[in-house]
């Protein structure tokens, strides 16, 4: 048997999506095994779950862009805690330099307002019926003009 | 007598007010309740003032996930900071904690991974459980779970070996979730009654009961439904046999509170406090 440190990364690796580095039979039965894919299945809807409370904006942008799996894979990757407001700033850092700019937009805004940052940000259309839109399952409509939405304090404005 | 628990992890006073009459003791998650302020994990006044008014009526009982007690690196001390506010707060049974590691080389995994049951393993955890009970004084406890991988060769110890190893050398006592067992049993044909047969059952002090889903054929810990009678009747049996076990905890993942609903957990706690009386009578 490997040792502790040895069987637990070779897992870690694993559950993320990652190839195991050791070929021992045992690491080989994991990857082969429908075990893992359910503990993977039980992570990521158990991520997703705080997420779609946390980041509600950035998922119903995903979800319109068809873009939500992709971005749950790359969060299986890159998550590093347990704690909603750091997983959902992992997250929200993965989707913000997207060229959509609404995603970004929304990505950035929901980002300010868990941390209680300051700051201000642009949106491509007018944020009251966008946020409404988006919570709705719909499309926003841009209308051509740069709107400013200052964050500050966990409270917002739009400018 | 044994006593009723159920879980509580903040933010919803209507189930405190159903649930309080029902129960003897809350059992709450640390991890649950903290919030992130500076990057670190603190418990929020708001729910140090809401335990303080729980424990003015009933015991309390702290159950942890996020210490990752069998982490090959370390344990997660943001968890212990969790713990001191608690414990400053709030009087306290005892706690305990999953035997597992949740955390490898600092990063979450978002799950709990069992402990080869090697040697190597044991030691690791047997400090760490000595030093936690020299740290708090209180009585602490760790709790089988499941494993949904496939079963580690050549095992250096059974299952119950494995704990009653970590009992006779830290006099840790054991919360014994009699669902997770199931678990084990239906994914890995875990044999139920040899387990039980060959752990120290003096040692359990606490049984968790829950009720959960399948997926892909595989039975998974979720705590997201009531109880089923087997799963009922198995925790029956154990408390009928653990003399010094206490308390009968029903688990509900917070998030699970609203596809239950408050009248159906009401009802689960009911049926519970019943069959705990039916076996004093018995």
């Amino acid at each position: 048997m490997t040792n502790l440190a040895t069987f637990q990364r070779e897992l870690a690796s694993l559950l993320r999506g990652e190839a195991a580095a050791s070929d021992e039979d045992y690491f080989r039965e994991v990857e082969r095994s429908v075990g893992l894919d359910v503990a993977r299945y039980s992570v990521a809807s158990w991520r997703q779950l705080l997420l779609r409370q946390a980041t509600p904006l950035t998922i119903a942008a995903l979800t319109l862009g068809g873009r939500l799996e992709e971005a749950f894979r790359g969060l299986a990757i890159r998550a590093t805690s347990a704690y909603v407001e750091k997983l959902a700033c992992e997250f929200l850092d993965d989707v913000t330099p997207s060229g959509d700019t609404l995603l970004r937009a929304v990505a950035q805004f929901e980002k300010a307002m868990i941390q209680g940052a300051d700051e201000t940000i642009e949106w491509p259309c007018e944020p009251y019926s966008a946020i409404a839109a988006l919570l709705r399952g719909e499309e926003p409509e841009e209308d051509g003009r740069k709107h400013v939405v200052i964050v500050s304090g966990g409270r917002f404005r739009v400018a | 007598m044994i006593s009723l628990a159920t879980t509580y992890e903040g933010n919803d006073r209507e189930l405190l007010r159903r649930v309080l009459p029902l129960v003897d003791f809350i059992e709450t998650t640390p991890d649950s309740l903290a919030a992130l302020r500076g990057g670190r994990p603190t418990m929020p006044e708001r729910a140090l003032a809401e335990l303080e008014e729980i424990v003015a009526t009933k015991r309390l009982l702290v159950h942890g996930v996020g210490l990752s007690i069998g982490s090959h690196d370390a344990w997660n001390d943001d968890y212990l900071r969790l713990l001191d506010a608690i414990f400053g707060r709030a009087d306290v049974a005892w706690h305990s904690e999953h035997l597992a590691c949740s955390r490898v080389d600092g990063r979450d995994l978002g799950t709990m991974l069992v402990m080869p049951r090697t040697e190597e393993a044991l030691d690791v955890v047997c400090q760490r459980v000595l030093r936690i009970r020299a740290m708090y004084g209180l009585p602490f406890l760790l709790e089988n779970v499941i494993n949904l991988l496939p079963e580690m060769p050549r095992p250096e110890y059974t299952h119950a070996a494995f704990l009653n190893e970590i009992v006779r050398r830290t006099g840790c006592g054991l919360l014994l979730d009699v669902y997770n067992l199931q678990c084990d049993a239906a994914n890995h044909g875990l044999d139920i009654d040899a387990f039980l047969g060959e752990l120290d059952l003096g040692a359990v002090r606490e049984v968790h009961i829950a009720g959960g889903v399948k997926y892909r054929g595989m039975q998974l810990d979720v705590h997201s439904r009531r109880t089923q009678p087997e799963t009922v009747q198995l925790a029956q049996h154990v408390l009928s046999r653990a003399a010094n076990a206490e308390v009968l905890t029903y688990e509900l993942l917070p998030q699970a509170v609203r596809w239950v609903g408050y009248d159906a957990i009401v009802e689960e706690l009911t049926m519970l406090r019943a069959m705990l009386r039916e076996e004093v009578a018995a």
